[in-house]
């Protein structure tokens, strides 16, 4: 069951300024999905459609199947990419506050918010002023209030930026406990590896569009080049010469050979027919950072889905 | 059966009270209330209070049209302050975490409309306290001639008066309203500052946009008058009636909007 469903969606800010073109994104139920893109992308002004804070100009979404969004908001819980909370009150009044706000009054409310402070670790700070808080406890104070109602999907814009690399790592620890729960999560961020390790399917974003979308498993695992291990210690070098391979080779190095997959029976004949062994073929491990920088630095084009997605990313 | 009924009334009464209290619109008010007081700039309403009465009353106290003909300008300064303060640090960004507990914005803007209307009341009672018993051991000073029953219609006028601006000044807030609507409100102001201040025959035809300024006009001069008429009984229902009208529009309004708040 899709969660999310923007649909050929575009934002148009006044001054002409195109910050979604054409976007189409589908997230699945139990699925955590990284957005990725680089300042000005289209991911926050993604996030607040999706919310309901901003309407597109065009195109249609649906959060569990409401086009009214606040009304599916007691299943979403939302980080904001800056959380603002208000200073002069203490966590615990504050996320009172929140859950009042949800509906939680009395036992269930403090209960509620407790339990929260010590999934947090934020209960020995709870009746200090928010004011005195760190950035990490900001955050951690964030999170605690996205999950306040127990929501089905949690959607996090740049939950770790600007954070100590300790409390980044507590704040990725606290979302991937949720990812096992189950829970359908939408992150964006700049943090390549964090998306790496918290998501399963990705999407990279430029200019407003969609550049790229997939599982994170077959991003990686792109397998559009493979890599020749030539048996002995024969030149890969010679042998591109030797056999006039040089069109199809991407890159000869020491004995290894890296070609274009689509390149792997016409080299393999030309090295059987020579007689030349190898000692393995395999396809080429990307990074998510190497695919993240082919995907931007490409000519723009429409978004392309890689094996395993639906168009728009589902499953 | 019958014996359970009347058990019944007053819990489901209290529950019903219950309800209400726990309605996302008042939760949002009283939260907006006390952030507004715990940042302290409930102190510059105490402020402004005081310098009203130093002002204005501290050196002669004056009778009830005096009092409410000077002391309501200065609520109604106030008001309009105040709630632009109230709204603006509303409107924010921090306004995106309680939004995103919300079913609707009407919650939301219809507790800071409640918000700055009910705190209307202890400003209003601040400066009352401070013009009519401060200085009751004098008795040139004090407000003269007050009796419960002559203050009373310039209570109630009054505090009309400064819930409507207040409610005012939040529909013309941004992001509730939007450039064009607040330049369009201005203009209308100029307008019926020019037909009232000129004696240009074209100032006569434009009287008429101070129309709507009749039920304001009339709840304020329930003070001076100390008597509410049947005309003063309808200009209070339409006075009531902007409250309400204001509050819809509201709610209209930043349902439209896109909510990009630093």
């Amino acid at each position: 069951m899709a969660v999310i469903e923007c649909v050929e969606l575009s934002k148009t800010y006044s001054r002409r300024v195109t910050a979604l073109n054409n976007l189409t994104l589908i997230v699945d139920e139990g699925t955590s999905f990284g957005l990725l893109g680089e300042n000005g992308a289209g991911k926050s002004t993604l996030v607040r459609i999706i919310m309901g804070f901003i309407f597109p100009s065009s195109g249609s979404v649906r959060v569990f199947g409401e086009k009214e969004i606040a009304r599916a908001h007691a299943r979403i819980g939302y980080v904001h990419e800056r959380p603002i909370f208000e200073n002069r009150f203490t966590g615990r009044a504050y996320l009172t506050y929140l859950g009042q706000l949800s509906g939680l009054w009395d036992q269930a409310n403090k209960t509620r918010v407790d339990s929260l402070l010590e999934q947090v670790n934020l209960h020995q700070a709870a009746d200090r002023a928010i004011g005195t808080y760190s950035k990490g406890m900001l955050q951690r104070l964030a999170i605690a209030q996205s999950l306040l109602t127990e929501p089905e999907l949690l959607i996090l814009d740049e939950p770790t930026s600007g954070l100590d690399p300790h409390s980044q790592w507590e704040i990725r620890q606290i979302i991937s406990a949720l990812r096992k729960q189950g829970k359908t999560i939408l992150i964006c961020s700049h943090y390549l590896t964090e998306i790496e390790e918290l998501c399963d399917a990705v999407g990279i974003m430029r200019r407003g569009s969609l550049l790229l979308t997939g599982k994170v498993t077959d991003l990686i695992h792109t397998q559009n080049t493979v890599e020749i291990v030539l048996a002995g210690q024969r030149s890969a070098t010679d042998v591109v010469e030797q056999l006039n391979l040089a069109e199809l080779v991407i890159k000869a190095r020491a004995n290894q050979l890296n070609i274009a997959s689509s390149a792997q029976s016409q080299v393999l004949s030309a090295l059987v027919r020579a007689n030349i062994p190898i000692t393995s073929l395999n396809p080429v491990s990307h990074t998510l950072e190497e695919v993240y920088i082919n995907a931007v630095q490409k000519p723009e084009q429409p978004a392309k889905v890689v094996a395993g997605m639906r168009e728009g990313g589902k499953r | 059966m019958s014996s359970a009924t009347p058990s019944l009334r007053p819990a489901s009464l209290s529950q019903a009270l219950i309800n209400f209290w726990r309605t996302p619109t008042l939760t949002v008010a009283r939260f907006t209330l006390r952030s507004y007081i715990r940042s302290g700039w409930i102190l510059g309403d105490i402020v402004v209070i005081w310098l009203l009465y130093a002002a204005f009353f501290l050196e002669f106290g004056g009778n009830v049209k005096y009092f409410y003909d000077t002391a309501g300008q200065g609520l109604y300064a106030l008001a309009i302050l105040s709630t632009i303060v109230m709204t603006q640090r509303a409107m924010q960004a921090r306004v995106y975490l309680p939004l995103a507990r919300l079913s609707s914005r009407s919650a939301y803007v219809q507790g800071i409309i409640l918000a700055a209307g009910l705190l209307r009341i202890p400003t209003f009672l601040l400066m009352l306290l401070l013009a009519a018993g401060y200085h009751t051991h004098i008795p040139i000073l004090g407000i003269q001639g007050a009796t419960v029953s002559n203050m009373l219609p310039g209570v109630l006028g009054l505090l009309l008066n400064c819930i409507v601006l207040s409610t005012l000044t939040v529909v013309l807030s941004i992001p509730i309203a939007t450039r064009r609507i607040q330049i369009v409100f201005l203009a209308w102001l100029a307008v019926v500052l020019y037909s009232n201040g000129s004696p240009a025959l074209i100032a006569q035809y434009l009287a008429v946009t101070r129309l709507p300024l009749a039920p304001f006009a009339a709840c304020h001069s329930f003070g001076a008058t100390g008597v509410i008429d049947g005309y003063g009984l309808v200009m209070i229902i339409l006075e009531v009636g902007y409250i309400v009208g204001l509050t819809l529009l509201a709610d209209f309004w930043l349902k439209k909007r896109d909510l990009i708040l630093l």
